[in-house]
């Protein structure tokens, strides 16, 4: 019965700031094991969703249920350690602290019963997202890709139901992109539901199944990505000049 | 700069420094009666307690206090006012005092804990500085200042005190750095924000932090105080709250061992050197030693050797 109910579910949620209305009276839900994109133009109320789903900011209006629970006026660690995880667009990775204790913070804080030690799961966590090499190095020596990885392994490590991914492939080369490609695939496999906020569409049409479009605050198309791409509204709000290179994107990820 | 390598896996090091540091301490009545040098070590044990507890909030969180004087201030006029109104065991006063610094160190670190970076720090400096010149004002009303019961002051006990209290207080902030709790506030400190997305309740780690910081602290006013016999508003002043972040700056911020290092220069060898000025003179001299050390080992002298932080976030 537990899987029929959705494990998140937005209603009629709207936050101002100021006059701009970032998120302007949304709602939508996402069942349990889904992998769905957010994609939209800047400014289109993306990352405020994100961070009112965690907590970070009051909304205005409107209610969020997780697992069939309120959590519209929880703190961001309740909302966490109810099971819901986050990266951030640019990387906030704690620079003095090795990669192992990156990870690790996550895990004292849950509430979880682990199976295995907490030393073997960030273990784990290290070598899946590759870098078991920096394991006892500090976060101030990692590359741009590789903070953006150890972002993912920080998110993970508790086994979320739910993970807000925010542009996981941003500023990565195209080189790097199959690596995070793959994790997402993993987590997904795994069963963890998640929702990644992404421009580089042919790289995130690998991993979704469903595609929400927002623009100026709202949802303005939901379905599948192959759908959605052709919907007139989607084209000219969000592709409009960017259309064709997306094509070519496409056509070059084939 | 001095580019040392961190040493790789320094395991224990500072604990065998501080228990290095007690058995020194434990076993300098036994070597030499001298009286100055059981003062210096006193005075550098009272300097290593409110150093290490700036550092147990200060360099953990990120969370600058130019204040912990306001702890240290109270402390020593609760101890006062005990042994001077009621016949207590000296232990017990001396732990009500500790426990009066945090209880009246989270009035006003409460709503400031909410402050970020400057702010915090502004309100910080300011509320040990009012609470100095209140206590100016009602000396001049009534003429009235806080005495100690003479009993107290016996310099063996004292002695005895000061080294108990440096050896607590070394070895229990030292195990709340290496903790998972410890881990917790360097986060804190990292990325407060992150630290949020990890879970982690921010306001009430930074209030423990800061309750553990007022604790030690005011407990090192009392010990002042009964060594001086006196509770007097200069306890609040900025020498109290500067020398502390000095202390643990020149040894090495978020790493404990650093403000006993610290300390033991700015009180200790200062004093042993004979350079027989007052006060703000040791500030000046300090001021000078962490400007040279700063631009050399900005991490602090242990903190460049082991791995520690730069001064501000």
């Amino acid at each position: 019965m537990d899987d029929e109910l959705p494990l998140l579910l937005v209603s009629s949620l709207t936050k101002h700031f100021g006059g701009i209305k970032a998120v302007d009276d949304i709602s939508f839900s996402v069942k349990r094991g889904e992998v769905t994109g957010i994609i939209g133009p800047n400014g289109a109320g993306k990352t405020t969703l994100f961070n009112l789903i965690t907590g970070f900011v009051r909304p205005d209006a409107g209610k969020i249920t997780f697992k069939g629970r309120d959590i519209t006026h929880e703190s961001t660690a309740n909302i966490v350690r109810s099971g819901i995880a986050r990266t951030f667009q640019l990387v906030r990775p704690f620079l003095n602290l090795t990669v192992e204790e990156n990870i690790k913070i996550p895990t004292i804080l849950s509430s979880k019963k682990f199976s295995s030690s907490p030393e073997k799961i960030v273990k784990k966590v290290v070598e899946m997202v590759g870098l078991e090499r920096k394991a006892g190095e500090k976060a101030n020596t990692l590359t741009h890709a590789e903070l953006k990885m150890l972002e993912v392994g920080r998110a993970v490590v508790t086994k979320p139901d739910l993970l807000l991914l925010d542009e996981p492939y941003g500023g990565l080369s195209r080189n790097e992109l199959s690596t995070v490609t793959n994790v997402i695939s993993r987590l997904s496999s795994e069963g963890i539901t998640i929702l990644i906020i992404e421009h580089r569409l042919s790289e995130l049409m690998k991993n979704v199944r469903r595609v929400l479009v927002m623009d100026q605050g709202k949802i303005i198309a939901d379905g599948q990505p192959e759908e959605v791409v052709r919907i007139n509204r989607v084209v000219e709000a969000y592709l409009g000049a960017k259309y064709r290179e997306v094509q070519e994107d496409a056509a070059e990820g084939e | 700069m001095l580019h040392f390598r961190s040493f790789r896996g320094i395991g224990h090091a500072p604990l065998y420094v501080i228990v290095g540091f007690i058995t020194i301490l434990s076993v300098l009545p036994f070597v030499t009666d001298n009286q100055f040098y059981r003062g210096v070590a006193v005075l550098v044990c009272i300097n290593a307690v409110i150093a290490m507890a700036w550092d147990v909030f200060s360099g953990l969180t990120g969370y600058l206090n130019f204040g912990i004087a306001f702890s240290f201030g109270v402390g020593g006029y609760i101890a006062a006012y005990l042994s001077t109104n009621f016949a207590l065991n000296p232990l017990v006063s001396f732990i009500l005092s500790g426990l009066g610094a945090v209880a009246l160190g989270l009035v006003i670190g409460a709503p400031s804990l909410r402050l970020k970076g400057h702010f915090f720090i502004l309100v910080s400096l300011l509320v040990p500085l009012a609470s100095s010149s209140l206590l100016n004002y009602l000396i001049v009303q009534d003429g009235s200042i806080f005495g100690v019961n003479q009993l107290i002051n016996n310099t063996s006990y004292i002695y005895i005190n000061a080294v108990a209290l440096f050896s607590v207080a070394a070895l229990s902030m030292y195990f709340v750095s290496e903790s998972n709790f410890g881990l917790l506030l360097k986060a804190i400190r990292e990325n407060e924000i992150a630290a949020e997305a990890s879970g982690l309740n921010t306001g009430r780690y930074k209030m423990i932090a800061f309750s553990i910081s007022s604790f030690y602290a005011g407990l090192a006013g009392a010990l002042y105080v009964f060594l001086n016999g006196v509770a007097s508003p200069t306890d609040f002043g900025l020498t109290f709250s500067a020398l502390p972040v000095m202390m643990a700056a020149l040894g090495g911020m978020g790493t404990i061992v650093g403000p006993i290092i610290g300390a033991s220069i700015v009180e200790g060898l200062i004093d042993l050197l004979r350079i027989d000025v007052i006060q703000d003179a040791r500030l000046l001299i300090a001021s000078l030693l962490l400007l040279i050390v700063l631009i050399y080992a900005p991490r602090g002298l242990w903190g460049t050797l082991f791995g520690g932080r730069k001064l501000g976030r």
